[in-house]
């Protein structure tokens, strides 16, 4: 393709045009490389300068991204969280699957997990052993989240609460997995589930020990109702936090490989320390 | 006034305004009104003012604001203000939380509607309040006192109005909550609907005007209908 001479707009505002076009029509996928510069420089018989220039303008349109010594890629132009559940459904394609989980009520883990044991029951995954390690805070000690607002303290009655909506979720989970196991689907199926007395701050997947996703809670204020009468609670709400994800490949230089060895060493070290039985 | 009429009137609400003295907190709480009251007259016995009897005992520092206006001395008046709004800056350090006065604010939040506070007191000890109780996000605008005019205070409707207008609102659309009848007059002139907030035994029955009266502000929360409660 070859520039329009007529066309009042610089060469460098006609290629990022045109390539702008080509993001958008779908001709580049989101996280698709771009043709290198060379390649871009013979495309449109122009000047090195102009096509940086070009792809610049894109970079600062956030339409693209530039890595160092790889090249440019399509920005993946919904930076979502990558969806937990079809992860820990292909976890489930292994043999002996593991996931622990580091978070607040397990809310996330039941919703992400519930599907995939389904598929199991159905004999349409036929993993040999599950083993799952839940790690929770600790609800019947004081906490500083979740908390009453007004003063910022610590309410048991708030305690209570946020207990009562983990049990749910912690019991379907463990109840589902215990079932699988009960059934004989599964040679060995385990969920164990321990407690620490430190505050719910941020959600944590381990899967298969090679995948991890991390999640921040934000603290929330919200009102809900605490023994029948309103009260502002400071919260931490998960259900909107997006779950970043770390899924080392072979080939991978980033660190995604140290950052899950570093996340089960934490996990086992929780566990294996001052992480207490949970009692229901 | 039954629980229906709060429903219907909270429901098609989308601005909560809220008079600051009474429905979000008892700012005098612990530096008594009449104590201010009292600091203000001496201010005015200083300047050479004669006090009306009816002024020789008013414990509310508002009343002798008003009063203050009448003299048609300018910079007493202005001297007074400050006076006042140093005080109430003061006071609003030590104020007490109104029962529900958070969650109220808080769940108007998050049923989408928006929350604005229209006071005879002063915008800065508004914020100062708010700041403490880190409530500033959840509230706009402020709409205090306008400085050294206190004709325009509530029952005169303009500081509603300027609420409104600031938010681009629909009367229709908002609801003032107010523990005084001054309030009620204000959202009536301003075409606004009003809750009495019953706050003291009594009160009840000088709400008649009102289109709801509540006794806390629980009852208020119950009816912004919060799924997630």
């Amino acid at each position: 393709m070859s520039l329009d001479p007529d066309d009042p707009r610089t060469p460098s505002q006609q290629i990022a045009a045109a390539l702008r076009a080509e993001i958008k029509t779908g001709k580049f996928a989101p996280g698709e490389k771009l043709p290198s510069q060379h390649d871009l420089v013979e495309r449109f018989s122009v000047a090195r300068e102009t096509i940086k220039a070009a792809l610049r303008k894109l970079q600062d349109e956030r339409l693209i991204v530039t890595r160092q010594g790889s090249g440019t890629f399509v920005r993946a132009n919904t930076e979502r969280p990558v969806g937990l559940r079809p992860h820990v459904e292909r976890a489930f394609e292994a043999t002996n699957v593991t996931i622990d989980f580091a978070g607040f009520s397990g809310e996330t883990l039941y919703n992400a997990i519930q599907e995939t044991l389904d598929k199991v029951r159905i004999g349409r995954l036929t993993p040999e052993s599950i083993r799952l390690r839940v790690l929770i805070s600790d609800m019947t000690a004081p906490m500083a989240i979740p908390c009453r607002a007004e003063d910022q303290a610590d309410d048991p009655a708030i305690r209570a609460r946020a207990r009562r909506i983990t049990d749910r979720s912690i019991h379907a989970v463990t109840d589902a997995v215990q079932e699988l196991a009960d059934l004989g689907l599964v040679k060995t199926a385990t969920a164990d589930v321990r407690v620490h007395k430190a505050a719910p701050l941020f959600k944590l997947f381990i899967i298969n020990e090679q995948e991890a996703f991390f999640g921040f809670y934000p603290v929330v204020e919200h009102t809900v109702m605490i023994d029948g009468k309103p009260m502002a609670i400071y919260d931490a709400m998960g259900k909107d936090a997006i779950l970043f994800p770390f899924t080392p490949s072979d080939e991978d230089s980033s660190n995604d490989a140290l950052y899950v060895e570093q996340a089960r060493a934490w996990f086992d070290s929780m566990w294996g320390t001052i992480a207490r039985e949970y009692a229901s | 006034m039954s629980r229906t009429d709060l429903a219907a009137v909270v429901g098609c609400a989308r601005v909560v305004l809220l008079d600051f003295d009474g429905p979000v907190c008892s700012i005098f709480a612990q530096r008594p009104a009449s104590t201010v009251a009292h600091e203000l007259r001496r201010l005015l016995v200083d300047q050479g003012v004669t006090l009306p009897a009816e002024i020789l005992h008013e414990p509310d520092p508002l009343a002798v604001l008003r009063f203050t206006a009448t003299l048609g001395r300018p910079a007493v008046a202005r001297q007074v203000e400050e006076a006042l709004c140093r005080e109430e800056v003061t006071a609003a350090r030590t104020a007490e939380p109104t029962p529900y006065g958070r969650e109220v604010i808080v769940a108007a939040h998050q049923t989408g509607r928006r929350v604005a506070v229209v006071s005879n007191n002063s915008a800065g000890s508004i914020h100062a309040y708010l700041t403490g109780r880190r409530l500033t996000s959840y509230v706009h605008p402020v709409i205090g006192r306008a400085p050294a005019n206190p004709d325009r205070m509530k029952p005169n409707p303009a500081p509603v109005l300027d609420a409104v207008r600031e938010l681009h609102a629909d009367p229709e659309h908002c609801v003032l909550v107010g523990d005084s009848l001054s309030d009620i007059e204000a959202a009536h002139a301003a075409g606004v609907a009003s809750i009495g907030y019953a706050n003291k035994r009594g009160k009840r029955e000088r709400f008649a005007a009102a289109d709801a009266v509540i006794d806390s502000m629980a009852e208020l929360v119950a009816a912004f209908a919060v799924d997630e409660l």
